[in-house]
């Protein structure tokens, strides 16, 4: 009599279902200490994982994913228009995209500042703007990119770290900078906010005051890989894959645009790049705010570069089979910025027109500049960005010179 | 904190229960129940903790009162005065703002100047049914049914008990007392696999059946376009069953976790789409509810007792008011009063109605009952009416992409809600098989929770 018992109570739901519980959170747990990599769609999620604050990505380590996708299949979870593609991704030890020995090699003779754009998001390691832009014109470029603001300490800083005595910043400046809030912030706060202290940090979440309480940061540091659940990623992975519209409906669906190129093509877009020209956009800040910024910059010996990089939308609007709005002003927004630093005196490059003309051709012969499933520009587009700014200068001014205001 | 949430399956149920059973004695246990369901309550807004503390105090000493005072003229002291605190929390906090604008509307009407301001008011969730609990407490105190505690802790973990604290059963002091005086002497191991049964079929009606069908429907009532159809049949049969396997589904869990602490919870749905008739639909669809409409309004207000013109007016009010009770719109009036009306039909064919075959009887009364759905989920009348329009009259258009995928889970939903056996009429005992399969819908459901796909219970908004 006593057997079946036993093997009754085992099976006995009193008993599985607190099994259930204690071996899905075992899992949890045993997850969180698997490196992003694994659970990553794509090298940026993986590299922005676990950095340090300040830098945009988590130092000497290398990203290698063989079927990575675009941000925007992403988002829009769209698998039918995932274009998949190797991606390497390698940050030096100061956590920026870098081969290693940049960081320690002699100073670079450039510094690229900017989006995600500028940081290579989607391409390999030697198609980034800072490695075709230093193949092109014979120099050295490190790539700081990663971050919409940066003060001019935070460059100095940056610059003295890497022993740069002189030469030149180049700061990319996105044509939709608009839409995060953190740069309206800073338009808010206006410019002399950057010479004085970050505002304060919003208060940090109870556990991690608890564990700065009793062990410092390096508890703190040991705690934050593991506060990402990877059970949860994999779990909303699993259950998007059932939100395909077939069985179920895929809510995130409305927050992706899936236009038709005139190719025939479909290419995505976020939502808000297509109504970015339906309103006024003000560019009269851009002039002292970046005469500000040079004359900073030059103190330290170093010229300023403002490179205006066209939003994917702006690029490919005249290229869809559907004809979209006019814009509400006749004159682009980055031509417009582009009128206001020349007149001001500020190096400018604005990439619009050769990247507008370079999609036209490219599209008659199938191909694009900007990846179709993502936000960014392709390795063909970023060669163009080097093209340009490498007709600007032959090769890097000497220090304290300002470049040229055209290509 | 809800039932389909990280948070309660992995630290505060655990919690709750290991400690609740390292207690010996009865104040040791009702002292904890009382504090898990404050801190259960407070991950809402700690705030209204005091509230409830304030009307769970208040119904305690009328408690006593009953117990201390003979004299007829003291004792409906402490039957008006808790009461009638009771009812001005609640009717400031979830009525306050309705009748305001109700009041503006109307004086919109009448071309009247009359203006006031809305005030933000923050609905503290589950005030509806806790108030409930301590009136019922009042009334039964006061007409003798129960004896009142004099244990403060046993009266405030009965206020208080999690399990059925935001969004019911609405459970009267009788039926858990019992229970509560044996709390000390209650079997762990008896129960716990009834417990996890009522638990686990419970939250897979509600994470797999009706998030699923939620998921399923509320894109095409959002559509900004006209519904077509055959959709707006679709749409209303999809919250049909997702509304009857939400709600049901919380109270199994409920029932479940009332089990695993050694009480018994009463039952709250036997299958009401099988219901014969509109009064029969109400004995089986939110039973602690209807039968608390019926036992502290429907009754003292003379009942089926009288003149037909009071029994008609007595069912029509207690129906409105039930209505009401779900919530400050006037959508729920109507619905509130649509149902009435069908009582009222129903009482007249009744003879008639009962010749006609069972099934017809089922057919209709579930047509009926899910008409009456539309006002209960719409926004607003433009969208009632929207929506009733779309199934009354022929208007084309495509269906939803997932429509095959939708008429699957109706299909499979509508087996379960018509043809199969509801929770209290199932024995619990799985044989190893059974019991596996549960444990395999109960992991889906955790990983579903796991990755944040959890979405609110519908009543906890009454």
């Amino acid at each position: 009599m006593a057997k079946p018992l036993k093997t009754k109570s085992r099976w006995q739901l009193g008993t599985l279902a607190p099994v259930v519980l204690i071996l899905v959170a075992a899992a949890d747990v045993a997850l969180r200490f698997l490196p992003m990599d694994f659970v990553s769609f794509r090298a940026w999620e993986a590299m922005e994982f676990n950095r340090v604050e300040g830098v945009p990505f988590q130092a000497s380590k290398v990203y290698h994913g063989s079927r990575c996708f675009g941000d925007l299949a992403n988002m829009g979870n769209l698998p039918a228009q995932r274009h998949y593609r190797a991606e390497t991704f390698t940050s030096d030890r100061y956590g920026f995209r870098n081969p290693p020995e940049m960081a320690d090699g002699p100073a670079p003779e450039v510094l690229l500042m900017g989006t995600s754009y500028s940081v290579g998001a989607g391409v390999n390691d030697d198609e980034t703007l800072s490695a075709q832009l230093g193949r092109l014109a014979q120099c050295r470029v490190y790539n700081a990119a990663g971050s919409l603001v940066k003060t001019p300490e935070e460059i100095r800083s940056l610059a003295q770290r890497l022993h740069m005595k002189s030469g030149i910043v180049i700061y990319e400046f996105l044509e939709g900078h608009f839409v995060y809030p953190e740069f309206q912030d800073f338009l808010k706060k206006q410019y002399p906010w950057l010479v004085r202290p970050p505002p304060p940090e919003a208060p940090k979440p109870v556990i991690d005051r608890v564990l700065l309480r009793v062990g410092g940061t390096n508890l703190l540091a040991t705690w934050q890989p593991l506060s990402i659940s990877r059970l949860q990623i994999v779990s909303q992975q699993l259950y998007r894959k059932l939100e395909n519209d077939r069985f179920l409906p895929n809510p995130k669906r409305a927050d992706i645009l899936v236009k038709k190129l005139s190719n025939g093509e479909e290419m995505l877009f976020e939502p808000w790049e297509a109504v970015m020209d339906q309103q006024p956009r003000d560019p009269s800040w851009a002039a002292p705010y970046w005469s500000w910024l040079a004359q900073e910059l030059r103190k330290d010996n170093l010229a300023l570069l403002v490179l205006l990089v066209p939003q994917k939308y702006t690029i490919y609007k005249p290229l869809l089979q559907e004809p979209a709005p006019p814009a509400v002003e006749p004159t682009g927004y980055l031509e417009r910025i582009e009128a206001e630093l020349r007149k001001a005196g500020v190096p400018v490059v604005n990439l619009t027109a050769p990247i507008s003309a370079e999609a036209r051709a490219r599209l008659a012969h199938g191909e694009t500049i900007y990846f179709p499933d993502d936000s960014h520009w392709n390795a063909a587009g970023i060669s163009i960005a080097a093209q340009v700014i490498t007709n600007v200068f032959a090769k890097p001014a000497p220090a304290g010179a300002t470049p040229a205001a055209h290509p | 904190m809800l039932f389909n949430s990280g948070i309660f399956l992995f630290a505060f149920l655990p919690i709750a229960y290991l400690v609740f059973w390292q207690l010996k004695t009865k104040q040791q246990r009702y002292v904890w129940l009382t504090i898990t369901g404050y801190v259960f309550y407070s991950f809402w807004n700690y705030k209204f903790c005091a509230l409830m503390a304030f009307s769970t105090m208040v119904s305690y000493v009328a408690g006593l009162g009953f117990l201390k005072w003979k004299d007829p003229h003291r004792r409906r002291l402490c039957l008006v005065i808790p009461i009638a605190v009771d009812l001005l929390l609640l009717g400031f906090f979830k009525y306050a703002n309705f009748v305001v604008e109700s009041a503006e509307t109307i004086a919109k009407w009448a071309d009247s100047p009359f203006h006031a301001a809305t005030m933000s008011i923050i609905l503290p969730v589950g005030i509806s049914f806790y108030t409930f609990h301590t009136i019922t407490y009042i009334v039964d105190s006061y007409r003798g049914t129960i004896k009142p505690t004099r244990n403060f802790f046993e009266f405030t973990a009965y206020v208080s008990l999690f399990s059925q604290l935001v969004a019911g059963p609405i459970v009267r002091f009788r039926q858990i007392e019992g229970d509560l005086e044996n709390i000390d002497h209650a079997n762990r191991w008896g129960a716990r696999s009834i417990g996890w049964s009522y638990f686990i079929i419970g939250m897979v009606k509600k994470v797999l059946i009706a998030d699923t069908i939620a998921s399923m429907i509320n894109p095409g009532l959002h559509a900004d376009h006209p519904i077509p159809t055959a959709t707006a049949w679709l749409l209303t049969l999809g919250y049909t069953y997702q509304l009857y396997f939400d709600f049901s589904g919380y109270s199994d869990m409920a029932v479940g976790l009332g089990h695993l602490f050694g009480l018994r919870l009463p039952q709250n749905f036997n299958s009401p789409y099988k219901a014969l008739n509109v009064g029969d639909f109400w004995h089986r669809w939110h039973i602690s509810l209807s039968s608390c409409l019926r036992d502290y309004l429907y009754i003292p207000m003379g009942g089926g007792r009288g003149p037909l013109w009071k029994v008609n007016r007595n069912l029509l009010i207690t129906m409105l008011l039930g209505g009401l009770w779900h919530g400050a719109n006037w959508t729920f009036v109507v619905w509130g009063a649509y149902h009435g009306l069908l009582l009222l039909v129903h009482r007249m064919i009744a003879p008639s109605w009962e010749r006609l075959p069972v099934v017809v009887q089922r057919a209709a009364t579930f047509l009926l009952v899910m008409i009456g759905w539309v006002f209960f989920r719409s926004d607003n009348f433009g969208m009632a009416f929207g929506w009733l329009h779309s199934m009354f009259c022929w208007v084309p258009g495509s269906g939803l992409p997932w429509e095959a995928g939708l008429l699957a889970m109706l299909a499979a939903a509508g087996a379960i809600a018509h043809l199969g056996r509801n929770t209290f009429e199932l024995r619990h005992e799985w044989n190893p098989w059974s019991s596996l399969g549960l444990a395999v819908l109960f992991t889906a459901c955790v990983m579903q929770v796991v990755g944040g796909q959890w979405t609110p219970f519908l009543y906890f908004q009454f």
